[in-house]
């Protein structure tokens, strides 16, 4: 069941409701592969979202109702949407860089370790990106490990800070304010503008997070002239 | 080097365009004006195309000095405009030979100054675009608001040649934005729904280009948090513990709160010049007239 909803009047929102989250972020990414290839006119910009994609345009120049009809169609063609790339992302768990690790782990009865050991056995999609530049949402966390947000985010989370919040996984890029739970550090550089594509991470792509210990941290955040 | 360099930078001067395109699929927000319209009227004063990257100066109180001659525009919020102590007519283009100082007091009314420069503020562009995101120290002028000393070079422009320029009163003291039931409408409760178009709102000080804060009862949130999706400037989301945040440019591309309204493209001008402690009302539009909604008329350039 796809809904449409108009956000403004330069913009449009295509949600996929009833159907499980990884299938809706499928459909989205297929219509998002058709307005990468052929965008129709008047299109400014794309983005996608858990179950959703918006599509934001110049109402003079764009055909609403010829492009939703459109993407009934694309939402099926899961064959144009582009093979995503595999990722390793190396993590530190707890210590400094994961204050909230011991904490989530003992709400849930088991070790700290085991917390890690389940968070890094899972493979993870990235669904969408949003929240800050280079901050990919990623699926596919073990439900017993899902946490809710913080009520009051903190004012600072560390550059490179792993994390959960609700349902998701992710790594914030850059030091900020967050909200999510902090298990763990990873030396990896997530966005950076001067590369192509800016952003580590995809959606579609697919990300493995790999223990190491905290002498690597420090020696690969340093190799990227980072100190923690 | 022609162009600026700045002496005084006020409170948060960033360098502005018309933002980025096609980058919200890397979590990175298009930035840009805040208030499009003002920032055109003070590009064709200074001789640029409406889209040239300018700076952008919250709450004014800025001073520059000229590195050889350009032509420099100003328009936005109501501050007086001074070169080498001299008041300055605004609706003229202004033209500073090497070291003179353009001085721009604090803004009375409104919140942004916009000030161009003949040519265009030509730091490199990053991902498509000169506009600065400071919370990530993206793009501007080294990712950061102005700060004393630093020179902002001008791109290759013709002789400097004086414009006036009819921008329109700004209507500061109107407070009215006109807006669209946003995506989550149905979802919130019949009396916040009813009280929202109309209520008084009050603008928080913890506004920034990110967000403006709005203060005052009448909205209720809706029953919790949504799947996160993409979202739009203009969009007013409305978060469980607290008072409505209308996104701008600088906010987050995706967001999971319910969004009640959307305001109309055309009035982003006015979001962009409330200050911390105006009020401001929405007011209920269809799409049809969200549409032919004018933003005041594009600034009419004469010759003077």
């Amino acid at each position: 069941m796809r809904v449409v909803r108009p956000v403004g009047e330069g913009a449009v929102l295509l949600e996929w409701t009833s159907v499980p989250e990884a299938l809706a972020g499928r459909k989205a990414r297929a219509v998002a592969a058709h307005l990468e290839s052929r965008p129709p006119g008047g299109v400014r910009e794309w983005t996608l979202g858990a179950r959703s994609l918006l599509v934001v345009f110049e109402p003079e120049r764009f055909d609403e109702p010829a492009f939703v009809s459109a993407a009934a169609s694309w939402e099926n063609d899961f064959a144009a949407i582009a093979e995503g790339a595999r990722h390793e992302i190396p993590v530190c768990y707890g210590g400094a860089g994961g204050i909230d690790l011991e904490e989530l782990a003992a709400e849930r009865g088991i070790s700290p370790e085991a917390f890690a050991q389940m968070h890094s056995a899972a493979e993870y999609r990235v669904a969408f990106l949003g929240f800050a530049p280079g901050f990919a949402y990623l699926t596919g966390l073990p439900a017993p490990l899902a946490a809710a947000r913080l009520a009051t985010p903190r004012v600072h989370v560390p550059w490179g800070s792993v994390a959960i919040g609700g349902p998701y996984t992710g790594v914030y890029p850059d030091a900020g304010p967050g909200g999510w739970r902090l298990i763990g550090r990873s030396p990896s550089a997530l966005f950076d503008a001067r590369r192509r594509p800016p952003a580590l991470l995809s959606p579609g792509d697919r990300v493995r997070f790999v223990p190491i210990e905290e002498w690597k941290f420090a020696a690969l955040a340093a190799s990227r002239g980072l100190r923690g | 080097m022609r162009g600026v360099r700045v002496v005084r930078p006020g409170f948060f001067t960033t360098v502005q365009d018309a933002g980025r395109r096609g980058a919200s699929r890397w979590g990175v927000p298009a930035s840009g004006f805040a208030d499009p319209f003002s920032a055109a009227a003070a590009n064709a004063l200074a001789g640029n195309a409406a889209d040239s990257a300018l700076l952008e100066a919250a709450l004014g109180s800025v001073e520059l000095e000229s590195v050889g001659t350009v032509a420099i525009g100003v328009a936005g919020a109501a501050a007086v405009v001074a070169v080498n102590g001299a008041v300055a007519d605004r609706d003229r283009t202004l033209v500073l030979r090497s070291g003179d100082r353009l001085s721009i007091g604090p803004a009375t009314a409104g919140l942004r100054v916009y000030v161009a420069v003949g040519g265009g503020i030509a730091v490199p562009p990053v991902l498509g675009s000169r506009s600065a995101l400071a919370p990530s120290a993206l793009g501007g002028f080294a990712g950061r608001k102005l700060a004393a000393g630093d020179e902002l070079p001008a791109g290759d422009a013709p002789a400097a040649e004086v414009r006036s320029v009819a921008s329109g009163a700004l209507p500061f003291d109107t407070g009215v934005v006109r807006a669209l039931a946003g995506p989550q409408w149905d979802s919130f409760p019949e009396d916040a729904r009813r009280r929202f178009f109309g209520a008084p709102f009050r603008v928080s000080p913890r506004s920034d280009r990110r967000g403006v804060r709005l203060e005052g009862d009448g909205v209720a949130p809706a029953t919790g948090e949504i799947d996160p999706e993409g979202v739009v400037v203009g969009a007013v989301q409305v978060p469980a513990g607290g008072g409505p945040i209308v996104l701008m440019p600088d906010g987050p591309v995706t967001g999971g709160y319910p969004k009640i309204a959307v305001a109309v493209r055309a009035d982003l001008r006015v979001l962009g010049q409330l200050r911390p402690g105006d009020m401001v009302r929405f007011r209920e539009v269809s799409r049809t007239e969200a549409l032919s909604a004018d933003p005041g008329g594009r600034p009419r350039e004469e010759r003077a």
